[in-house]
């Protein structure tokens, strides 16, 4: 009798026990799962729900319209441009600020003394706030008494109205990016200071040495942090939003408005959700098909 | 030897190219300390000014023996009124000096009776945002309404009839350049009561620092009807910033940590990949994309406008520290965890007492990162809370820098006032900031 009900306890126990491992790990999970399915996929699917209305702020959603949104963004001569300027920040932040701290990293490697202490001051540009630097810019880009201006005429040309050119807006807007810094110049170090001492010297006994060492044995070593970083460089390019807006706000008429800008333009300048929305859904489906390459690469990359 | 002496180069350098980086690097925060010391008519000057100018200090002394005959009370009026003639005039009429301070010093038959001083900043904020608001400066709008009563008590004087031990140098009155032009203007333009005995100028540096407490004390004249701007002035913002600031790095903290741990300790790995993917996947949803519909649902929840809207973004835990967290964890020998479990803790337990004090160095990494992160954010803020108790420092700073009245001296003031004490948290931590992010293994 006692060992019939100890069994069944044990029974019962094994039962409750199973339940229990079937149910905590999801009680962990529960709190992530959730906010991430009401911030993200809620809010994307009300996003492409919008996309099919013609919005009516009075009484939302409005009219259903099919994909008559997409057409409407599809004839939009903003839309492309704003394409365009998208692209050409892409290859600004490429050009100007991608590869500023890998060349700072890799000289930063060679110094042994005072490293930490230039390392300190590498830091600096990531903890100024982005609307603080933009102030600072906005006034150095300043026609008649900034200091862009100062220098062109003491080269001897003629001055450039900067922010209100429309050739120029965007170069200005990513030219700030250039003094480089923050924290990925730390993680670039990190690596540099990972590759092994051994590899290190026998290159140096191979007589690879100075700048050869660099680029021959540093570089090739944190070639796979350099794509993960343009990986999310590309991203961040591609979702370029408070750059653009405090700079200029998209002035001179549209020449520097970024996708993003372009949709936050729609929602908050016409009201037009629709339009706004189907925009964003091209620029997500755009991420989509580059971030699916990137990982096929990726795995290329690593077989 | 021909190795010796590439590496010799190479190292050389290295050094010099790092010192133009390290140089590049503290100019934008050198420029923006300058221009905040800058007054008026240097920013407005060409060739631009990398380093401000000293700070004039312009004392004027005015005579009254000959209005002995006056009673105390309207000998202090007539004193009232012409001490703010001439401080806001010299700050009007001399807009091309660079004029920090001015004193007025009325004296009696060789005794000073009154005295008054300002700080030339503090005459400007009285002219942009304070008692003359947009007024044009001439001798009516100053003296009328009582107006120069309220401008007298905000810039302080002292007055006693029997005398004050307040001193000019009278050796060097009327010795500058002003004394000519300003006997003039005063008499003529502003019609004031007192016999002109001219000016004494002084240069300062010091006077510039005190730049700081006017630019400090900006928002609370810009915001006259917001009791917490009152209050504590920038420091408001400073509140808000730091009350998002630690409620993002908790949040992604603890939400990212309990999600990756049973992840990485309680699922089975094909369970765990496809929860994982639910949660990577939301990584190529552009912000721009969600945050109209983010809006309407935050609005609909009644947290337009309050900490509850600005705060609820980061419930959402970044897939990418998920990611961190669960390859840490998963670095952690399993034997712990069993060896916990045998003795009978239960599974949160066995997190918070074996998991996590083995984690201090993602935890730091993890925060960190949300502190960069959250310390630059600006849209979500700026969209969903548009009042200005409920700013946080990017949104004010935007903001105000769009007010047409504010000038780059003073914006950049503001922004030394708001960077100063972040660069001392990374002065102070740097050796932690640095070995945290290097240790972190996200090395590819």
């Amino acid at each position: 009798m006692k060992t019939s009900s100890s069994v069944i306890t044990t029974h019962r126990h094994l039962h409750i026990y199973r339940v229990k491992k079937a149910v905590i790990p999801w009680l962990f999970l529960l709190p992530g799962l959730l906010s991430t399915f009401v911030l993200r996929y809620y809010t994307i699917f009300q996003g492409l729900k919008l996309s099919f209305y013609q919005y009516d702020v009075a009484n939302p959603p409005g009219k259903f319209v099919g994909f008559e949104k997409f057409g409407e963004l599809f004839r939009n001569t903003d839309y492309w441009q704003a394409w365009r300027n998208t692209f050409v920040y892409l290859v600004l932040i490429v050009a100007l600020n991608f590869f500023i701290p890998i060349i700072q990293a890799l000289f930063l490697g060679e110094i042994i003394k005072l490293r930490g202490f230039f390392s300190t001051f590498y830091i600096l540009p990531a903890v100024i706030p982005l609307t603080i630097n933009i102030t600072l810019w906005k006034w150095i880009w300043e026609p008649e008494f900034g200091v862009a201006n100062y220098l062109v005429k003491f080269f001897g040309a003629d001055p450039i109205p900067w922010l209100s050119d429309a050739r120029w807006v965007k170069f200005c807007i990513i030219f700030p990016g250039i003094i480089g810094g923050g924290f990925s110049v730390l993680l670039y170090l990190a690596a540099i200071l990972g590759i092994s001492e051994d590899v290190k010297e026998a290159s140096m006994l191979d007589g690879c040495t100075g700048f050869r060492r660099m680029f021959y044995i540093i570089l090739p070593n944190i070639k796979f942090l350099i794509l993960i970083q343009f990986v999310l460089t590309t991203m961040t390019a591609l979702q370029l939003l408070d750059l653009p807006f405090q700079f200029t706000d998209g002035a001179p008429a549209g020449a520097s408005t970024s996708l993003p800008l372009f949709i936050y333009h729609y929602y908050t300048r016409n009201y037009d959700y629709g339009l706004g929305s189907a925009a964003a859904m091209t620029l997500m489906m755009i991420i989509a098909v580059i971030t699916f390459i990137q990982l096929k690469l990726n795995n290329q990359e690593s077989e | 030897m021909a190795k010796n002496i590439s590496e010799k180069r190479l190292k050389i350098i290295a050094y010099f190219l790092s010192t133009i980086f390290l140089l590049i690097i503290i100019f934008p925060l050198f420029y923006i300390v300058s221009l905040s010391l800058q007054d008026d008519s240097e920013i407005y000057s060409y060739p631009p000014r990398l380093i401000p100018r000293e700070g004039t200090s312009i004392s004027i002394v005015m005579d009254y023996s000959k209005l002995e005959n006056q009673s105390e009370d309207e000998l202090k009026d007539t004193l009232l009124k012409d001490s703010t003639l001439a401080m806001y005039s010299t700050i009007y009429e001399l807009n091309r000096e660079t004029i920090s301070e001015v004193k007025f010093y009325g004296t009696m038959d060789g005794k000073t009776v009154f005295y008054s001083r300002a700080h030339g900043l503090m005459l400007r904020l009285q002219l942009q945002f304070g008692t003359y608001t947009k007024a044009r400066v001439s001798s009516k709008v100053l003296l009328a309404n009582g107006k120069y009563l309220e401008s007298a008590e905000a810039l302080g004087y002292s007055f006693d009839i029997n005398g004050l031990d307040r001193v000019y140098d009278t050796m060097e009155l009327g010795k500058n350049s002003y004394s000519g032009q300003m006997g003039e203007y005063l008499k003529t333009t502003y019609n004031t009561e007192g016999d002109f005995k001219g000016t004494i100028a002084a240069y300062n540096s010091i006077l510039l620092l005190e730049n700081y407490k006017y630019y400090y004390l900006t928002p609370v004249y810009m915001y006259k009807n917001i009791p917490s701007i009152q209050k504590y002035s920038f420091f408001a913002f400073m509140f808000n910033t730091v009350i998002t600031l630690v409620f993002a790095i908790v949040c992604e903290v603890v939400i990212c940590s309990i999600t990756a741990y049973p992840l990485s300790k309680l699922l089975s790995k094909k369970t765990s990949d496809k929860v994982l993917l639910y949660f990577l996947v939301t990584l190529m949803i552009p912000f721009v994309c969600i945050m109209i519909p983010q809006l309407i649902l935050v609005k609909s929840w009644g947290m337009y406008n309050n900490y509850g809207g600005m705060l609820i973004t980061w419930l959402y835990p970044y897939p990418f520290y998920i990611y961190l967290f669960k390859g840490f964890f998963d670095r952690i020998p399993n034997a712990y965890f069993d060896a916990a479990r045998m003795d009978g803790s239960g599974e949160l337990n066995t997190f918070l007492k074996i998991c996590i004090p083995m984690s201090k160095p993602i935890i730091t990494l993890i925060a960190l990162q949300t502190f960069v992160g959250a310390w630059g954010d600006f849209f979500w803020y700026f969209l969903v809370a548009n009042k200005p108790e409920l700013w946080t420092l990017n949104v004010a700073i935007y903001t105000i820098s769009k007010t047409s009245q504010v000038r780059q001296n003073m914006m950049m003031g503001l922004s030394v006032v708001t960077i100063l004490p972040v660069l001392i948290i990374t002065a102070v931590f740097s050796k932690q900031i640095k070995t945290s992010i290097m240790s972190s293994g996200i090395k590819g």
